[in-house]
C-alpha cells in the first residue's frame, strides 16, 4: 500500500510527510461535476495555496472537507488517518478549521464566548467560569499578537479583527489544518500585511494553512506551494517560486491573457454630468464636494470606514444626508429616495451582492427584469414574452454562463451574479452608473469582461463612479481618482499623475 | 444537455407545486373509505361553505405573508366589522353597513401597515405588533356588544351571502372563488402583484432598485383587512348573528392552511394556488373529523399539530435547497 502512495505522490516526496491527502475525490450536482476527480498532498506546516476562477470546485473542495457537502467517490486522510462521515462538528475536533468569508461568529455575544462558543464550561461544570474562559481567549489572541479585550461585543469588530477572532476560535480547537477562504477579499492593505504575520506566526507552530485566494500576488508573497483549480480539475500543482504570474493566469482561465485590464483610450471630458457640493452625513462624510463628466470614468479610493460606501449611498438617496445639494446635468435636483436616483438615471450597484443586490432565490430573469418591471407591463399585466426576450439578450450579451434564464441566482457564479446585477441595471439604460467594489470576489476573466463592460459604457456617452479596495484596479481603470480619508476628500488627481504609493499616502491619512 | 435540464426543472417546479395536491387527493381518498356519506354533492358543497370564511381569511393573509410580514390581526378584525355589519343595519341599511364595515376593515390593515412601515419593523416584529392589534379589536369588539351577541339581520339579500345558492352553487362559495381568482391574477401577472414578491424576496433589494416598498406593505394589510371584513360578512350572513368572540381562532386556521399549502413562510414565495389547496386540505380533514366523530377539542390538538409539522416541513425543505 505505502508502495502505491509512493507512486501517487506527485513531487517525489515519502507519504508520511503529508498532513493532508485528498485522494481523487469526484462531487457531482445536477448537470454539473464541480470536482472531478480531484487529488491534492499538504505538507505539514507548509501554506498551500489554491487558486482558480469562480465555480472552478474550490468552495466544493473546501465544503467536502468541512463535511456540509459529501463526495460521490476518492478519500482523505488527515495523519494518516482515513476521515469518513465527517460533520463540521467532527473536521474541528479532528483538528481541522475552516474560515468562510462570511464569517461564523456570533454578533451578539463577546469575543471569548464566541472562541469558545459550545465549550463554554470546562471539566463539564454547570456553571461558566469567565476569568478562565477570559483569560485562555486573551493567550489565544496574544499567541498571533494581538492584544484585544475580550469582553467586546463581536459587533463592534471590524473585519479584520473578526478574522483574528476565527483564527483564535480555530487554535483553541488545536487546529492542525486552518483553511482560508479568500481572507484578504474584505482587508485593507494594511490589514493584509498584519494577517500574513499571523500566518507566518501560525506556520511557525506548525500548523498548516491552506490559502484560497483571487490574488495572485498574495499567493506569490507567502504561499509555498500552489494548485491551480480549473473546471473542478487541478491543473497543475507545484512550489509557487517555479510559477510565472502568467502561467497562472493562463492555466486558470484557460487561455492566454495578454494584459489585465483593457487600454483605456483618452478622451477630453468638458459636459458635467454630476455635481455633488457640500455633501455632509451624520458622523460619516464631512462637506464633501466633487463632480463627474459625461464618460468619464471616476474612481474613489479610501479604506473600510472611509466612508465611501456611505457617501455613494447618500447620493442615490439610500440613506439620509444632513446637508449638500446634488446637480444633475447642471440642474438642482432632491434626491430623497431610490426612486428619485432612478428617475434621474443613476443606477447604484452594492457592494454587497447577496444581501443588497439580487433576489438570490429568483430566477436570472425576474432579476434582470426587476427594474424594469412597470415598463414591460401594459396596463398593470406583465409581457412576460418581453421578459423573457430581455433575459435571453443579457445573458448572451453579457455571456452570463447558465442553463437557461429560468436558473435561480444561487447555483451561479460570483462572476456570473455579478453580470446579472449589471444586467439587471444595463436594462433600465441609467446615464450614471455607481459601481461599489464591482469587482470584490470574482475571477480574473470575470474581472476582464467588466472592465471590457465599463469601457464600451462610457464609450456611449455613460459615466461610472468606480469604487474599488483594490488600488490596483482602481488605477488602471479610472481617468480620475479622489481619495476618501475620514469622511473628506483627502486629494485628487488626473490620470496622468496617477501613482501608487502616493494615492495609498493620502488613504491612509497622509 | 440544455433541454435535458429544462426538462429537470420544469418537473422539479411541477413536482413542488403540485405535491399537498397530491396530498388533498389522497386525503379525499381517504375520508371516502373512512365514511361513505363523505364523497356525495351535499357534503362537498357543505366543506366549501365551511372554508368560504376562514379562505377569504387566508387568502387576504397570503398577500401580507408573500410580502414578507405576518397578519395575526385579521381572527378579530372579521368579529369586529361583522358585529358593525349586522348591527348598523339597523341604522343606515345594508349597504352603508356592510361599506362602513368594510371600511373599518381595511382601516386596520392601515394602521397595522403604517406602524410597522414606520419603525422598519422585521417579520418578527410585524408578528407581535398585529398580535397587539388582534387583542385590542378583540377588546373593541367585546365593548361595543358588551359581551353579547347581536341577532341576526332580516334582509333577505344579506343572508343571501351566507345561505343563497346561484343554481346548485352556494353564493359564498363563488365569493371565495372569485376573490381568489382575482386576486391570484393580480399577484402574479401584474407589476404590482411582483413588486410584492420582490418586496417579500428581500426588502432591501427592493428599496435599492427603486420600489415603493412602504406603500407595498401598507397595501398587503389592507387587502388582507379587507378580505377579513368580506370574511365577517359571509359569516354573520350564514349563521344570522354576530358574536363577539366568533372570528377567534381564525388568524390560527388561516396560517395553518398557508403553511400547509406550501407557501414559505420566509416571503416572496407560492401563489394563491397554495393557500387554496390548503384551504381545502384543512377543510377535509375537519370535515372528516367531524363526520368520524372525533370532539372539537380534539380536533383543534390535531390542527395545532398540523401547523406545527407543517412549519418543520417548510424549514427542512429550505436546509435542502440550502443556501449553496
Amino acid at each position: 500500500m505505502a508502495k502505491l502512495d509512493n507512486l501517487l505522490t506527485p513531487r517525489g516526496d515519502t507519504m508520511c510527510d503529508y498532513l493532508l491527502k485528498i485522494q481523487n475525490i469526484t462531487k457531482k450536482f445536477p448537470g454539473v461535476v464541480a470536482l472531478d476527480d480531484v487529488s491534492l498532498y499538504i505538507k505539514k506546516g507548509e501554506i498551500f495555496g489554491i487558486v482558480g476562477e469562480n465555480g472552478a470546485g474550490k468552495s466544493t473542495l473546501m465544503k467536502i472537507l468541512y463535511g456540509v457537502y459529501k463526495n460521490d467517490s476518492g478519500q482523505i486522510f488527515l495523519d494518516g488517518k482515513e476521515l469518513k462521515n465527517l460533520t463540521p462538528l467532527i473536521a474541528q475536533k479532528m483538528g481541522m478549521s475552516i474560515i468562510f468569508q462570511e464569517f461564523n461568529l456570533l454578533s451578539t455575544l463577546s469575543i471569548s464566548e464566541n472562541i469558545f462558543v459550545n465549550r463554554l464550561s470546562f471539566k463539564n461544570r454547570i456553571f461558566v467560569n469567565w476569568n478562565v474562559l477570559n483569560k485562555r481567549a486573551e493567550e489565544l489572541l496574544e499567541s498571533i499578537g494581538y492584544t484585544m479585550d475580550v469582553k467586546r461585543l463581536v459587533s463592534s469588530l471590524s473585519v479584520a479583527e473578526k478574522q483574528m477572532v476565527e483564527i483564535a476560535k480555530a487554535l483553541s480547537f488545536n487546529a492542525k489544518l486552518i483553511l482560508m477562504d479568500e481572507p484578504s477579499a474584505t482587508l485593507t492593505n494594511k490589514e493584509l500585511d498584519k494577517l500574513f504575520k499571523v500566518i507566518e506566526t501560525l506556520k511557525k507552530q506548525k500548523i498548516t494553512i491552506i490559502y484560497i485566494s483571487h490574488k495572485l500576488d498574495e499567493i506569490f508573497q507567502i504561499c509555498d506551494t500552489t494548485a491551480i483549480f480549473r473546471d473542478g480539475k487541478v491543473v497543475d500543482t507545484k512550489k509557487t517560486s517555479l510559477f510565472t504570474k502568467n502561467e497562472i493566469i493562463q492555466k486558470m482561465v484557460g487561455r492566454t491573457v495578454e494584459n489585465e485590464y483593457p487600454a483605456r483610450t483618452k478622451i477630453n471630458f468638458d459636459e458635467e454630468v454630476l455635481r455633488v457640493n457640500n455633501l455632509a452625513i451624520k458622523n460619516k462624510i464631512n462637506d464633501i464636494s466633487f463632480s463627474l463628466k459625461k464618460g468619464e470614468i471616476l474612481g474613489i479610493v479610501g479604506l473600510v470606514g472611509s466612508g465611501r460606501t456611505e457617501l455613494v449611498r447618500a447620493i442615490f438617496g439610500a440613506d439620509k444626508k444632513i446637508s449638500g445639494d446634488i446637480f444633475i446635468n447642471g440642474i438642482k435636483r432632491s434626491i430623497k429616495s431610490p426612486q428619485d436616483a432612478i428617475n434621474l438615471k443613476i443606477a447604484l450597484l452594492t457592494e454587497d451582492r447577496r444581501g443588497q443586490g439580487l433576489f438570490i432565490n429568483y430566477s436570472i430573469e425576474k432579476n434582470i427584469s426587476s427594474t424594469i418591471i412597470k415598463k414591460i407591463s401594459k396596463r398593470m399585466f406583465i409581457n412576460t414574452k418581453l421578459e423573457t426576450i430581455i433575459a435571453k439578450k443579457a445573458i448572451s450579451d453579457l455571456k452570463i454562463k447558465c442553463t437557461s434564464e429560468k436558473q435561480t441566482m444561487l447555483n451561479l457564479s460570483g462572476g456570473n451574479q455579478q453580470k446579472v446585477v449589471l444586467a439587471k441595471w444595463l436594462v433600465s439604460e441609467p446615464d450614471i452608473f455607481i459601481m461599489d467594489e464591482p469587482t470584490r470576489g470574482i475571477d480574473v476573466g470575470a474581472k476582464y469582461e467588466i472592465y471590457v463592460l465599463m469601457n464600451s459604457l462610457t464609450e456611449k456617452g455613460k459615466s461610472i463612479i468606480f469604487i474599488s479596495s483594490e488600488i490596483q484596479e482602481v488605477l488602471a481603470i479610472s481617468d480620475r481618482i479622489i481619495v476618501l480619508y475620514g469622511g473628506k476628500i483627502n486629494g485628487e488627481f488626473q490620470r496622468e499623475e496617477i501613482e501608487n504609493d502616493k494615492i495609498m499616502k493620502h488613504a491612509i491619512g497622509q | 444537455m440544455n433541454i435535458k435540464n429544462n426538462i429537470k426543472l420544469y418537473l422539479n417546479t411541477i413536482y413542488r407545486s403540485y405535491t399537498m395536491l397530491l396530498a388533498l387527493i389522497i386525503l379525499i381518498a381517504l375520508a371516502s373509505i373512512l365514511s361513505h356519506s363523505f364523497l356525495t354533492v351535499q357534503n362537498i358543497t357543505n366543506i366549501f361553505r365551511q372554508v368560504s370564511v376562514m379562505g377569504c381569511v387566508a387568502l387576504g393573509m397570503s398577500f401580507v405573508i408573500i410580502g414578507g410580514s405576518f397578519d395575526m390581526s385579521v381572527g378579530s378584525t372579521v368579529s369586529l366589522t361583522g358585529i358593525l355589519a349586522i348591527s348598523l343595519q339597523p341604522i343606515v341599511g345594508v349597504f352603508w353597513a356592510m361599506a362602513i364595515s368594510l371600511i373599518v376593515g381595511v382601516s386596520i390593515g392601515l394602521i397595522n401597515g403604517t406602524i410597522i412601515t414606520s419603525i422598519n419593523g422585521t417579520q418578527g416584529d410585524s408578528f407581535i405588533i398585529t398580535f397587539g392589534m388582534l387583542t385590542v379589536i378583540q377588546a373593541v369588539a367585546l365593548i361595543i356588544t358588551k359581551g353579547f351577541s347581536v341577532p341576526g339581520s332580516n334582509n333577505k339579500s344579506y343572508i343571501f351571502i351566507g345561505n343563497g345558492d346561484i343554481g346548485v352553487i352556494p353564493f359564498s362559495i363563488i365569493l371565495f372563488v372569485v376573490s381568489a381568482i382575482i386576486m391570484q391574477i393580480f399577484i402574479t401577472k401584474t407589476s404590482h402583484g411582483r413588486n410584492i414578491y420582490y418586496m417579500g424576496a428581500n426588502s432591501e433589494v427592493a428599496k435599492l432598485i427603486g420600489i415603493k416598498v412602504k406603500f407595498y406593505k401598507i397595501i398587503t394589510y389592507m387587502i388582507s383587512g379587507a378580505m377579513a371584513a368580506v370574511a365577517g360578512f359571509i359569516l354573520t350572513a350564514r349563521v344570522n348573528g354576530a358574536a363577539p368572540k366568533a372570528g377567534v381562532n381564525l388568524e390560527f386556521e388561516a396560517v395553518t392552511a398557508i403553511v400547509v399549502g406550501g407557501i414559505g413562510l420566509k416571503g416572496g414565495e407560492g401563489t394563491l394556488v397554495n393557500t387554496i389547496i390548503g384551504v381545502l386540505i384543512m377543510g377535509v380533514i375537519s370535515n372528516a373529523m367531524n363526520i368520524i366523530g372525533i370532539s372539537s377539542q380534539n380536533q383543534l390538538v390535531v390542527k395545532g399539530i398540523i401547523l406545527i409539522a407543517a412549519v418543520c416541513v417548510d424549514i427542512r425543505k429550505k436546509g435542502i435547497m440550502g443556501e449553496g
